[in-house]
């Protein structure tokens, strides 16, 4: 049996292996706005060349 | 409108001011007219309409910088000027970034993890506020995710950054105004008095503080009306300044907008004249206004409208170019409130196209609703200063 502050390693476990992965999902989040944000910088590029 | 008006606009505002000369001194017109380019290209990058920014407060702190560059730079920060889109997107993304490298700090490798949920006084509340911030941090790079997608379609300009930044704007003018009355009261114009008495007109400017401050306190009258009633009379007041005896010319000006002015702009026009002058009055269509945050729909017929409003109906008309005009009330419902007086200046005034898309609305937007006694029982009060054309 674990404390409140230690609780048994496999809830630990369990925890931590949830959380990475939520983790993984946000930064991939992340490399999705990135993208859409170079696309849309790249799109800007584009209207200004034409434009002159 | 060219950088050449808005640096006309800028010099009048200073001269006012009696800070023109300093500034000139300081920044040579060159300079000048390059600092009200670099913001006109601010503004219109996102296709806002530049005579909604208030020039005179943009320009009054010129004077604390050294450079163009700096001085631009503390109007972005204040909140004054949008950040152009590079810099918003930039600071999306490293805002993000920052985030999740903190996040990444505490959950990466896990015996960091198991460090960080173990010294707290209690696991399940570690675990908890762990998790709590990232359901946030998903939360809200799905919504930036959503919000940059639909911008790149060209369906809506990032509506965040454009509701902070009215909200500032609308904050600092009610500064400026305070500041404008304080300014007045304290001077309780013994010069005034002394320039009446020796037969010296005052300056205009004098002449139209006191008309602010007289309108100011007609009771009733809703503020917002005294700062556009003044820009739009604005020759019409110049006109009786000039003619009126140095001695008597703020009581004359004062005196002519009490018996010309306010009946003139608060009688109302019947659905029958506006017939008569080739107006369609019809049940306006409902404008869905995304754009300001705030979802208009199922507004009453228009009965009447501001003889004010006529000379817009007639321009875009004559135009040929926008051939449908809605008036859209934000609180319709209730008879009282419709035929009130005031309420035609609390209407939000759009151009539609033909195929009912929403081309701009009025540059000062306010909404209030009253009571039989007049008083405003809801209100609030902003600049939609992103029109987008779509």
């Amino acid at each position: 049996m674990g404390s409140p502050k230690n609780p048994p390693p496999e809830v630990v476990e369990r925890d931590w292996q949830e959380i990475v992965k939520r983790y993984e999902r946000l930064q991939q989040l992340l490399a999705e706005l990135k993208m859409l944000v170079e696309e849309i910088r790249s799109a800007g590029k584009r209207v200004v060349k034409g434009a002159g | 409108m060219s950088v050449s008006h808005y640096y006309e606009v800028v010099k009048s505002c200073l001269e006012e001011r009696g800070t023109w000369e300093k500034v000139i001194r300081k920044f040579p017109p060159k300079a000048l007219e390059a600092a009200v380019a670099k913001i006109l290209e601010r503004i219109e990058e996102w296709r806002a309409d530049p005579e909604t920014f208030d020039w005179c407060v943009l320009f009054e702190d010129i004077l604390d910088y050294d450079t163009i560059e700096s001085f631009i730079q503390s109007l972005v920060d204040k909140g004054y000027l949008p950040k152009t889109k590079d810099e918003m997107l930039s600071e999306i993304v490293s805002q993000y970034e920052k985030e999740l490298a903190e996040l990444g700090y505490m959950v990466v490798p896990k015996e960091v993890f198991v460090k960080y949920v173990t010294t707290g006084k209690n696991y399940e509340a570690q675990i908890k506020s762990l998790k709590e911030k990232i359901r946030k941090l998903e939360h809200d790079l799905e919504k930036a995710r959503r919000e940059l997608l639909a911008y790149k379609e060209g369906r809506i300009l990032p509506l965040t950054v454009y509701g902070e930044l009215a909200k500032r704007l609308e904050e600092r003018k009610a500064e400026e105004v305070k500041k404008g009355a304080a300014v007045v009261e304290a001077r309780q114009r013994p010069e005034l008095k002394a320039e009446l008495r020796y037969g010296v007109r005052p300056p205009l400017s004098e002449v139209i503080a006191r008309i602010r401050d007289h309108l100011t306190r007609v009771e009733g009258f809703p503020e917002v009306f005294v700062e556009d009633l003044i820009e739009e009379n604005f020759e019409a007041i110049k006109v009786e300044y000039e003619l009126a005896d140095p001695r008597e010319v703020v009581g004359r000006v004062i005196t002519w907008i009490k018996a010309e002015l306010i009946p003139r702009l608060t009688r109302k026009v019947t659905s029958g004249e506006l017939r008569a002058m080739g107006v369609e009055v019809r049940p306006p269509n409902p404008v869905s206004m995304v754009y300001m945050g705030r979802r208009v729909v199922a507004p009453p017929p228009i009965s009447w409208v501001y003889p004010r409003f006529m000379e817009w109906f007639r321009r875009w008309q004559e135009t040929g170019f926008i051939w449908n005009v809605d008036l859209v009330l934000l609180h319709p419902g209730k008879t009282h409130i419709i035929h009130d007086p005031f309420i035609g200046t609390e209407a939000v005034t759009c151009l539609v196209t033909e195929d009912q898309k929403l081309m701009g609305c009025n540059t000062e937007v306010l909404a209030y609703m009253l009571d039989m006694d007049r008083r405003i029982l809801y209100s609030y009060r902003y600049r939609p200063i992103a029109m987008l054309r779509i």
